[in-house]
């Protein structure tokens, strides 16, 4: 035997696949041959090296369930109950899921976020101990217009992709404008976006224009909401008090088109009121204007959903006039489902009329107010809606069917199960606004049961030393610090 | 454990989901070796392996040949594999930016990072053999069965697929210490 016909021979050696002679005359060969030996002995140590890769990769026993399986069969069963069930026991839970998705006030929520990312940098100013820090809130305060520019990517594994490139028109006097054009792409379909928002605070409307669809709808809101639509969108000096408390570094100087900029950025998931599983800011700000040039926002709002957003092009102190914020709606157009209807409350009533909801549908009250929890509640009350025998369920397909008896339009019942579903985004958005306000709002549906009428579900700071509480059954009262210790010690641990 | 990939997968369409368990079980040792080698960290291999699976699971009406199922999971793998290192790209980019005043994360890497990066890099062919032999715990005559191919073709293949890692980890080697 050669060295050739050897070498050929040993991979098959090392995985026993020689018959006898072919054993013999290798071995021999290598007992005279050291360069074969040698190659012998490298291919040794490289299977043993699979050997024990695989070894590490393998589960452990063959027999029993590894975390890594049963966190996929998890995975699957979640999905699968909220794709299967709603989707084929009565095709409605989907419907309403797509169209909460489509809604004009996700939009107005998701643009919201954009601009409490453009005001961060105002915030990482007033963190530091500079002469500067005056100069800046002086400048920002004086602040009566601005617009900018943002391009936002929002990815969801179930509900697809969204790109979308916005110009934000916002007014001390007269309100914000949103114009957003993008494309939205799920299961290799693209459906183009052109919208039109208007938010309008002296009128206490949300006007969204659809040019894609031909279409407008005109949505009221109460105090509560607009309040926090006010501080959140149009005031940096309020987003300065309540974001003071983050944590954010320097990233040192840059140029950015030409100017010269210093940037900071913030990883503090505690920032933007903590409901997102990951988030990081970074802001952008010319070091002779001190207002922002450039900002980014990265963040993972749940399971398979990310966004990103980008703002620039800022043109502090842009003059607008009133004609920019009126709502225009070209001939043709019709109204679209929730033209005519009330924006959800973001007060502490809204709240408790979701908690409400929650458990009227489900039985129990959201674990956790994060928006991951929150994504999936939705999809609980609707395959609920559907398909269980609860009373709240009952009523509502009774209602449904008288509806439909009546003559009413599909549509129209469709708006009303969506109008209804709108109301949970006080979960979302209230706690929010007390986290904005730095009022340190404790919820804990985690343990607390709508039997527990003595246990806080949900409290926040009022005043030195006062507290408001929402407990179990949804009763509240206004309790001082003392009295809450107590209560909150009668938690489970 | 013993019924073939196309039993398994025509009980999931017909209604028995928990039975995917035992495909899970069956690739998950290939999945994650092939992952690890593409994504460089055992937690990301994890995550893009459950991440692959799930979709795969939803997807499986698509799969024409379900006796093909291992190729086709790969397949799905390697643009979950896409998707997390694109995002991976624009997070370093951003990194990098900010580099100058931090020092990056020392990623978590895997026990043998070098050999499963080198397995990731072989021609598709020698990879499959070299997984199945070694992470899905087949036998060279196994394999030929599920690949349909002769036994001679595998010992052959395998060969040469021990050649390129060996040419592949001691190039890493010598990179790594010029380096």
């Amino acid at each position: 035997m050669n060295c050739a016909e050897c070498k050929e021979l040993l991979v098959a050696s090392l995985e026993g696949l020689l018959d006898d002679s072919q054993k013999r005359a290798v071995k021999e060969h290598l007992n005279a041959c050291e360069t074969c030996r040698e190659e012998f002995q490298g291919l040794q140590t490289l299977r043993e090296r699979l050997v024990n890769n695989g070894r590490t990769l393998a589960v452990e026993s063959q027999d029993v369930a590894s975390p890594f399986e049963d966190e996929v069969m998890n995975r699957i069963i979640r999905e699968q109950s909220a794709r299967l069930k709603s989707a084929a026991q009565a095709g409605m839970g989907l419907r309403i899921r797509r169209l909460i998705m489509r809604n004009p006030m996700i939009r107005v929520a998701a643009a919201a976020i954009v601009i409490v990312a453009c005001a961060i940098g105002v915030m990482f100013w007033t963190g530091t101990e500079s002469i500067a820090l005056a100069q800046v809130l002086a400048r920002v305060e004086q602040i009566q217009a601005y617009v900018y520019k943002t391009k936002m990517t929002t990815e969801d594994s179930m509900t697809g992709t969204t790109r979308i490139e916005s110009t934000v028109f916002v007014s001390n006097e007269y309100g914000m404008r949103i114009d957003q054009t993008g494309v939205h792409s799920h299961d290799g379909q693209e459906t183009p976006i052109q919208l039109r928002t208007y938010l309008l605070p002296q009128k206490k409307i949300v006007v969204t224009v659809n040019l894609a669809d031909k279409q407008y709808g005109r949505m009221t809101f109460d105090d509560a909401t607009l309040e926090n639509a006010q501080t959140k969108n149009r005031d940096p000096r309020e987003i300065v008090k309540t974001m003071l408390g983050h944590q954010y570094r320097e990233l040192g100087t840059s140029v950015i088109d030409g100017r010269k900029v210093q940037g900071f950025e913030t990883t503090d998931p505690g920032f933007m009121s903590g409901s997102f599983k990951s988030i990081r800011g970074t802001l952008w700000v010319d070091v002779e204007t001190w207002l922002p040039v450039w900002s980014e926002t990265e963040m993972e709002v749940g399971e398979g959903v990310r966004a990103s957003a980008v703002d620039y092009d800022y043109q502090w102190d842009a003059p607008v006039d009133a004609s920019t914020f009126e709502p225009e709606i070209p001939a043709g157009f019709t109204a679209d489902r929730m033209d005519g209807t009330q924006m959800p409350s973001f007060s502490e009533k809204g709240f408790i009329e979701a908690l409400q909801m929650a458990v009227d549908f489900t039985g129990h009250y959201p674990k956790a107010i994060d928006s991951n929890s929150l994504r999936q509640l939705p999809m609980e009350i609707a395959e609920s809606m559907t398909t269980s025998d609860r009373p709240a369920a009952q009523q509502w397909r009774e209602e449904l069917k008288q509806f439909k008896d009546a003559g009413g339009s599909k549509e129209a019942a469709i708006r009303a199960g969506q109008e209804r579903m709108m109301k949970l985004m006080a979960l979302n958005m209230f706690p929010m606004i007390l986290n904005q306000q730095q009022m340190d709002p404790v919820y804990r549906g985690d343990v607390v049961t709508p039997k527990d009428i003595e246990l806080p579900l949900m409290r926040w700071k009022t005043g030195d030393n006062e507290y408001r509480v929402i407990f179990g059954d949804l009763h509240t009262d206004t309790v001082d610090a003392e009295t809450l210790a107590t209560l909150e010690a009668a938690l489970p641990k | 454990m013993t019924e073939t990939d196309k039993y398994y997968v025509e009980r999931c369409l017909d209604g028995h989901p928990d039975d995917f368990r035992h495909l899970v079980r069956r690739y998950q040792p290939i999945l994650l070796a092939h992952l690890a080698g593409k994504l460089g960290r055992r937690d990301r291999a994890e995550e893009a392996a459950q991440e692959t699976l799930v979709r795969a699971y939803f997807k499986m009406d698509t799969l024409k040949k379900p006796e093909s199922f291992l190729p086709w999971l790969l397949g799905i793998a390697d643009n979950v594999a896409k998707e997390q290192q694109r995002a991976e790209q624009i997070r370093r980019k951003r990194e990098s930016v900010r580099a100058f005043c931090e020092e990056a994360p020392q990623p978590e890497l895997s026990q043998d990072y070098a050999l499963e990066a080198a397995i990731a890099a072989l021609p598709e062919a020698y990879r499959t053999v070299i997984l199945l032999r070694y992470y899905g715990g087949l036998s060279c005559g196994g394999i030929a069965e599920k690949l349909d191919t002769p036994l001679g073709t595998v010992t052959k293949t395998l060969s040469r697929a021990y050649a390129l890692l060996r040419d592949s980890l001691q190039r890493q080697t010598v990179n790594e210490v010029q380096a």
